[in-house]
């Protein structure tokens, strides 16, 4: 490298050390030293003061000194140019033979110019501070009063700054060696930043040359600056960058590079095979292949490149890289940068992982979907997203409602549509969150209920997003209606209960009651809720009701039953069946008790019913016995042995009463499996003739015994019926007739077809039998009851005649198993009428 | 035998009356009214000199209860005991019977033999053999 072209600069200081011993046969010179300055543009040149050239005789030997680190510094500074630097070298001494004097004489007034064109300051000046020729330099100050020739440097600089000369004159003196010195200097309050330099010329004089480096040094600040800003630039974006030279082979990286690459910065750049396995092995071909075309082609090429760190792990490298070209179009140099996006990458990853959960779950909801939707001015709504449970909730692509959001509206119902609607302008107008029930039509044409929820946000450019879920709540509709259908049940069902249910405080106040508790007590639902149910008990029942409470309050009971009696609104007294239990909240304190009541009244008659009916039989079977057991024990203590009419009479009256006992029974019973049913007639088809006249036989005798003339009209037609039954029913009214009638009386029977024409439906054929006497005739209020067990007209007569008092009960209840109707009529002194009507059933049913 | 005393029998069973009638005068050797209803012996026992009535309850007409306040408000038949005779014997009939200003009930079926000493005990008669 002889030249350098772009070398603009260059500054030598040839030191040349005349050591007068050294150099055998050259003329001794009076300094040790001969400073050489040269300075030149694109070219040479020697400078040699006026004061030197007279001393040098001839024949110096050059020796290169070379340029020390800090004028290399100032070289680059000031010239701008690139790091590099390339020194040459150049001995600017032609001969050391030539005549020095003749030579200098030659170039002195050259020498002056260069000389005065210097920037430096020079000074010429005595051991004792006294300047003795001065070359001024504009970077200096030169109006500073007694800086002049003749002057003293203690009188123009600073004592400080004159004591540091002067020192450093002493010392170069001294040594006779070169003193170098830089330090700041305040003149006239400029600072200065001075290099000076200080050169032994003989035993009392000194040169001095004092350069400015004030703007060096405020280059070399903005240099550091620069440098610093672009490294933490580059550390902060973290950018690597690095070239290639393709001819050298030459690589150079920056440090963020090495880092990037996990390589240690202090090492030498690696070479591409040192590099390569660095590389994931997915991503080696490509990375070589890439960087081939690039040399061959000149194209540029971005890479992101996986990275295996020492440590093992993994980075992300973000590659570009930019071919240089020579004149000629070849690629010279590779030049390019890395980044580091490790950390994009897994942001990036982490982002399509979240994602596609978020896809997952929007696709996978069992009976939805997530949308987004977005309102943009300008635009209007449509949806940004819309996952995949649509098409399984709605029977519509997601697709189509990207495409068209009116597409969802098409299987809605308008007036929901119409509310959904507003709920998004006002979402849209407050932010407020949207939640909404709305109806859909299934593609199977069913009505599914969905449940639409999202929440608004703004963006900074204006739109407006709804994130939201709608799921479907069809089961739960249902299960909402069952349950109120459920508790509309359960309303009524205590509302129209047929028995009082009321609630009841602990302290016995009506909290609820329900319709037939108001009826049965009558009060009002709002009377009865003012009051507590011991205002309203009968005050002999109240104890044992309270003492109930109280147990079930206290837990010995869980329920408890009695028959009690309330008092009503109007004053009358209802029995009632009470059975109450309570009702405890979820931690076991007892909320209220719940009471059924049950009006008893029909209960209780009968029940007296019941016990009437058992005392009037187990009277009427005594009656007959206490005259047996008093005849026989009469009759045992043979007090009548000798009296045999008496005896006689006693035994009679106990086979009658024997008798009568038996009919008794006999009555009972077929009674008792008449109503219990557990006797079904067995219906045949009968002549009505010959029943009336199997009747008329079997009274017959009793008639003639009491004077009492049987008349019959017996009737030729078929019925079907249960015979026996029906005899037995025309000979109890027969019987009755003749007990009743006077002796010589007539009792009639008789028999006739007729029809009647019921209310409703079509007429009925019957058959109607009378049986007519001539007797006392029954009181009016009586005619009714004597159909009833044990409700003779008269008691006594009964039993005078031998009745049982059970024989009308038990017509009354074989005509009603034959579907048909018995009556009496009568008039009092005149006689009686017994009519019984039989139906007449269809040809089709006979046998 | 003890004094000759002479009861009203009341009842409308003719066959009663007639046992009745002969326990008493056979073993009690006592002397003996017999009415078939309820007037009949209300009629009697206002103006016969009577030592005890012993009626029955069932009777048509006039029963017992209403023959025992029609005594009762005779100054001279409501000095007379009454004995009631009956057939009804169960709880709920004997309740009623408590409000009967009677010296006693005798249940039927009874003892031929010993009827008399029944209604001697529950009026306090002493009985000699």
């Amino acid at each position: 490298m002889a030249t350098q072209p772009d070398l603009s600069w260059l500054a030598h200081l040839l030191m040349f050390n005349c050591d007068t011993g050294n150099s055998a046969g050259f003329l001794p010179v009076e300094v040790g030293w001969v400073v050489l300055l040269a300075a030149a543009s694109g070219s040479i040149a020697a400078l040699i003061t006026d004061w030197i050239a007279p001393k040098l005789r001839s024949g110096i030997e050059p020796r290169l000194a070379g340029c020390d680190q800090s004028h290399q510094d100032q070289a680059r500074a000031e010239s701008g140019c690139r790091p590099e630097y390339q020194s040459i070298y150049q001995s600017i001494y032609q001969s050391k033979y030539q005549s020095a004097e003749a030579a200098l004489q030659q170039s002195e007034t050259l020498n002056r110019a260069i000389l005065s064109a210097l920037p430096d300051l020079i000074i010429r000046m005595r051991r004792d501070g006294t300047y003795l020729e001065i070359k001024h330099a504009t970077a200096f100050p030169s109006q500073l009063p007694h800086f002049e020739v003749g002057g003293n440097i203690r009188n123009v600089l600073p004592s400080e700054s004159a004591q540091r000369y002067l020192a450093a004159t002493d010392k170069a003196l001294q040594t006779g060696e070169i003193q170098i010195y830089e330090f700041p200097l305040r003149v006239q309050d400029q600072p200065l930043w001075q290099e000076a330099r200080v050169l032994p010329l003989h035993a009392d004089e000194v040169l001095i040359v004092v350069r400015d480096l004030t703007q060096r040094q405020r280059t070399e600040e903005a240099l550091r600056r620069s440098e610093s800003q672009l490294s933490m630039a580059q550390r902060v974006a973290q950018v690597g960058n690095w070239e290639l030279d393709l001819l050298t082979q030459a690589r150079t990286w920056s440090e963020a590079t090495f880092y990037h690459w996990g390589m240690d910065p202090s090492q030498p750049e690696p070479s591409l095979a040192e590099l390569l396995p660095r590389v994931h092995p997915d991503d080696r071909a490509l990375f070589q292949q890439s960087r081939q075309q690039a040399i061959e082609t000149g194209l540029a090429y971005s890479l992101d490149l996986r990275v295996i760190h020492p440590d093992g792990s993994l980075r992300y490298l973000e590659l570009r890289t930019e071919p240089i070209l020579d004149e000629q179009g070849e690629v010279v140099k590779l030049v390019g940068i890395s980044l580091d996006i490790t950390h994009r990458k897994q942001t990036e990853q982490a982002l399509q992982e979240r994602e596609a959960m978020l896809r997952a779950i929007g696709d996978n909801l069992p009976k939805g979907f997530i949308y987004q939707r977005v309102y943009e001015p300008g635009k209007g709504s449509y949806y940004s997203y819309v996952s995949a449970g649509i098409e399984r909730l709605l029977g519509i692509k997601p697709e189509a409602v990207l495409a068209d959001s009116k597409a969802i509206r098409t299987v809605g119902f308008a007036e929901d549509l119409a509310l959904a609607d507003r709920v998004v302008r006002e979402s849209l107008q407050n932010l407020s969150p949207i939640e909404l029930q709305m109806r859909n039509r299934t593609p199977q044409g069913e009505i599914q209920w969905s449940s639409i929820r999202s929440r608004p946000r703004r963006l900074a450019d204006g739109r407006t997003v709804w994130d939201g879920v709608e799921v479907d709540i069809t089961d739960l509709k249902r299960t909402e209606a069952a349950l109120r259908a459920s508790e509309q049940l359960f309303r009524s069902a205590f509302d129209d209960a047929p028995i009082g249910i009321s609630l009841i405080s602990p302290t016995g106040q009506f909290v609820k009651v329900n319709a037939y508790y108001c009826r049965l007590l009558g009060y009002s639902e709002a009377e009865l809720l003012n009051l507590c149910f011991q205002e309203i008990t009968d005050p002999a029942d109240r104890e044992a009701d309270l003492e109930g409470l109280r147990q079930l309050l206290a837990g010995e009971i869980q329920s408890f039953q009695m028959q009690k009696r309330f008092i009503t609104k109007q004053g009358t007294t209802v029995p009632v069946y009470l059975n109450a239990a309570l009702v405890r909240d979820q931690n076991g304190q007892p909320l209220y008790s719940v009471g059924h009541i049950q009006d008893i009244r029909d209960r209780l008659k009968v029940e007296r019913m019941k016990d009437e009916f058992i005392s009037v039989v187990s009277h009427e079977l005594r009656t007959p016995l206490t005259s047996i057991r008093g005849a026989l024990g009469i009759l045992e203590t043979g007090v009548f042995d000798q009296r045999p009419a008496q005896a006689q009479h006693m035994l009679k009256i106990a086979i009658n009463n024997s008798d009568r006992l038996v009919r008794l029974v006999d009555d009972i019973l077929s009674l008792e499996r008449l109503v219990s049913g557990k006797v079904t007639l067995v219906m045949e088809s009968c002549q009505v003739a010959e029943l009336m006249q199997q009747a008329i036989d079997s009274v017959q005798s009793l008639a003639d015994q009491a004077g009492i003339v049987l008349s019959m009209q017996p009737l030729e037609t078929e019925l079907r019926a249960a015979p026996d039954a029906i005899i037995q029913t025309l000979t109890n009214l027969l019987s009755n007739a003749i007990k009743f009638s006077m002796p010589g009386g007539t009792v009639w029977l008789v028999a006739e077809p007729q029809w009647i024409e019921p209310a409703e439906g079509d007429p009925v054929s019957e058959i109607l039998f009378t049986v007519k006497d001539q007797g006392r005739g029954i009181p009016s209020d009586k005619l009714e009851i004597i159909f009833e067990q044990f409700q003779q007209v008269d008691v006594s007569d009964s039993r005078r005649k031998g009745g049982t008092g059970l024989g009308l009960a038990i017509c009354k209840k074989i005509v009603q198993q034959h579907d048909g109707r018995i009556w009496v009529e009568s008039q009092l002194g005149k006689g009686s009428q017994f009519y019984f009507a039989l139906p007449v059933v269809g040809s089709h049913d006979r046998p | 035998m003890i004094d000759h005393k002479r009861i009203l029998i009341v009842d409308d069973e003719e066959d009663i009356r007639d046992v009745v009638r002969v326990s008493l005068e056979e073993f009690g050797g006592w002397q003996t009214i017999t009415a078939a209803s309820g007037f009949e012996g209300l009629q009697i026992a206002k103006t016969a000199v009577l030592d005890a009535i012993l009626m029955d309850i069932s009777m048509p007409d006039m029963d017992g209860f209403q023959l025992c306040a029609a005594l009762q408000s005779d100054p001279h038949a409501q000095q007379i005991p009454v004995i009631v005779l009956t057939a009804k014997v169960l709880p709920s009939d004997r309740q009623q019977f408590a409000a009967l200003a009677v010296a006693g009930v005798i249940t039927k079926p009874f003892d031929p033999v010993i009827i008399w000493q029944q209604v001697a005990e529950i009026l306090g008669w002493s009985i000699e053999q």
